[in-house]
């Protein structure tokens, strides 16, 4: 799949300035750009609530990144890929307290930590609904007064686990050739052989490898699907269960561009959105223009996106990683 | 094909995103004469403006994207009588038959026009029948810094059955004799190439073409520059090649040792020293990690990015890690003898 993909982007690679690449880093704040503190300072009153619940993680004296408080008895919500045994939590308040981990979803870059407060917590609001739609402004709130970063959002609500078949294809784009049967993998238990040609994957004709590969990836791990192949001179149909790619196929070229997180893929619904977060950044809500959080920070996977785990999946992964005693007190 | 289809094509997705979700209580908005003030180089200060600006962006976003193309891994715009701008490095060259695939998935063929690789300028024309949204032109003279516009593309390819990516940003910096660009922080990345930057009433006002490390720095071929080469893009010239450009690039000076050729590696290790190189008199060895370049933190890609750009004569230091030890390291390029 993935000299597929590589195949694709090689031609199309944006050519780096000459000129510009050291020059232009003394230009990043600009009284111009979106982000300056001017255009931030409109969204205080949308965030004033939000920023009570939201939380500084510290490890070590450094803050390592954001978190939710989402329960008022002291649970709070925070990115997996930073956090060690030991961190703080550092309210708006300033009032620092250290936190104990309850639970983590590695695959969704999420933690659950718990602070003993001796008081009440405000805990974050959560959108009710997912009332936002690509273009709808999206605020990523520290516990500061005026948030740190906005942005809108990009696309519609997807998910990012891919459907993975364990293959790799020749390097010519036509026909669909098998050139590598990845073992135990999905295509390696359907019976595929190197050499075989994709003729078509249930209703969708597949004539090159670009695409059997969206073919394949337009559909989710677990999925059943049935392949048509050539196999030497006879035709043949095949059933493959589609595994979950744990390899990603990343562009190299992003790497250039300043941090990225490492966690980029398995997401299983986020909202992409245009905010620029540095990876200490992520973890925090992702807040509507109501102030409600329609989700949390989880990955700067590229320079042109931010990912934020959708309210109800971060619900429901509190909920899997609370412990039991608690969940029936509830 | 004409003025009525993309209006009508406007009505009917502004009729239907409300039903989408719409539901900006506009009611609660800025007056338009307001919103625009603050589009044209001003800043949102209310919540007020900024449901006005949320809104706003929503339809501009459903009237836009219908005229958004794929082209290979990269992207284009729809104008006026099937044709498609795009970026010189995109189109190559001309008369090449390719299928480019329309933002409902429906594919195309179309044949390559002009190119001008010294502007970035592309042009292409859709061969398959029928009628196709289109983008107005709107004029980039007309942009001041700090204006509001919106940007759209496929960074890394299209994906099936996800919108592309739309980003909001505002101009930073008009085109200038040292850098003919409209500069913009909308984020693009590979694949955005050939994409369109519109005002805010929806005009294409650039095309997508190169960026620079800081991410505010994305940068767009004004689409007066398209006005300018428009005769000899339409006549289907080529002017300048990839290889010019590749080859400016390449004059680049000799320093003589070899990074790790994995592309995803982060460090910049070396793996090979030639011997009597510049590297190897200044005591570079194989093992070795560039940690900083000229007082800059160094990865592989960053010292690749300026080993390239470098000249006969410059001196570099360097900070390296050998073993435990970092070691300070001065090299002076050398002239690049495959060149000559």
């Amino acid at each position: 799949m993935r000299f597929a993909t590589l195949a694709l982007l090689a031609p199309v690679l944006l050519l780096p300035s000459e000129v510009d690449a050291q020059r232009s880093r003394r230009r990043f704040v600009s009284e111009h750009s979106r982000n300056h503190a001017s255009v931030r300072r409109a969204f205080a009153s949308v965030t004033e609530k939000a920023r009570q619940s939201t939380v500084r993680v510290k490890k070590e004296g450094r803050v390592v990144s954001l978190g939710v408080i989402v329960s008022a008895d002291g649970y709070i919500v925070t990115q997996a890929a930073v956090i060690g045994p030991t961190v703080e939590c550092q309210l708006a308040t300033g009032e620092s307290f250290h936190a104990t981990r309850v639970g983590v979803d590695e695959s969704q870059n999420i933690a659950l930590l718990e602070i003993k407060a001796d008081k009440k917590l405000p805990a974050i609001e959560w959108a009710e609904n997912l009332n936002i739609t690509p273009g709808s402004w999206v605020i990523s709130t520290g516990t500061s007064e005026v948030p740190f970063a906005i942005g809108i959002m990009s696309t519609q609500v997807h998910s990012r686990r891919k459907g993975f078949l364990g293959v790799q294809l020749s390097r010519q784009s036509a026909p669909a050739r098998l050139a590598v049967i990845t073992p135990d993998s999905a295509a390696a238990r359907a019976g595929l052989r190197v050499d075989d040609v994709v003729l078509r994957l249930d209703a969708t004709e597949v004539d090159t490898s670009e695409q059997l590969s969206a073919a394949i990836g337009s559909h989710q791990p677990g999925d059943t699907v049935k392949l048509r192949i050539r196999r030497g001179a006879r035709e043949l149909d095949v059933e493959a269960t589609l595994g979950i790619n744990t390899e990603v196929a990343t562009n190299p070229q992003e790497r250039f561009w300043g941090p990225l997180s490492a966690l980029r893929t398995g997401f299983s619904e986020v909202i992409q959105h245009d905010t620029v977060l540095r990876p200490e950044q992520c973890g925090g809500p992702l807040l509507n223009l109501d102030g409600k959080a329609v989700g949390v920070n989880v990955a700067r996977p590229g320079r042109v996106e931010s990912l934020a785990l959708t309210a109800r999946s971060v619900e429901r992964i509190i909920k899997r990683l609370e412990p039991r005693k608690r969940r029936r007190r509830m | 094909m004409t003025n009525a289809h993309s209006l009508g094509v406007f009505a009917v997705l502004t009729a239907i995103l409300p039903v989408a979700g719409a539901q900006a209580p506009v009611s609660k908005a800025s007056p338009p004469d307001r919103l625009a003030k603050i589009l044209s180089g001003g800043v949102p200060e209310t919540k007020a403006d900024l449901i006005a600006m949320e809104h706003h962006t929503k339809l501009l976003i459903a009237k836009v994207l219908p005229c958004l193309v794929s082209i290979g891994g990269a992207s284009g715009v729809l104008i006026h009588d099937k044709l498609i701008l795009s970026a010189a490095h995109v189109t190559r060259t001309a008369n090449r038959s390719l299928s480019v695939t329309l933002n409902d998935g429906r594919r195309v063929r179309a044949v390559t026009l002009g190119a001008n690789h010294r502007n970035d300028t592309g042009l292409l024309r859709i061969t398959s029948p029928g009628a196709f949204p289109y983008a107005e032109m709107g004029h980039s003279s007309t942009m001041q810094p700090g204006d509001w516009c919106l940007m759209l593309g496929y960074p890394g390819g299209r994906k099936a059955g996800r919108m592309a990516p739309a980003r909001l940003g505002r101009v930073m910096a008009l085109p200038s004799r040292r850098r003919p660009f409209l500069v913009t922080d909308c984020t693009m990345s590979s694949g955005d190439s050939g994409g369109p930057l519109f005002d805010m009433q929806g005009r294409v006002i650039g095309i997508n073409s190169r960026i620079a490390m800081d991410l505010a720095t994305n940068m767009h071929v004004p689409i007066d520059t398209f006005r300018l080469d428009w005769d000899s893009l339409i006549k289907g010239e080529v002017i300048g090649s990839m290889r010019e450009r590749t080859s400016r690039r390449r004059r680049g000076a000799e320093f003589g040792a070899k990074l790790d050729p994995d592309p995803k590696a982060i460090d910049a290790r070396i793996v090979e020293v030639e011997r009597e190189s510049p590297a190897a008199k200044a005591g570079l060895k194989v093992g070795d990690v560039i940690l900083e370049y000229n007082g800059r933190e160094a990865s592989r890609n960053t010292v690749r990015y300026r080993l390239r750009r470098a000249r006969a004569g410059d001196k570099v230091k360097l900070k390296v890690k050998r073993g435990s030890d970092v070691l300070e390291l001065e090299v002076q390029f050398g002239r690049n003898r495959r060149q000559r």
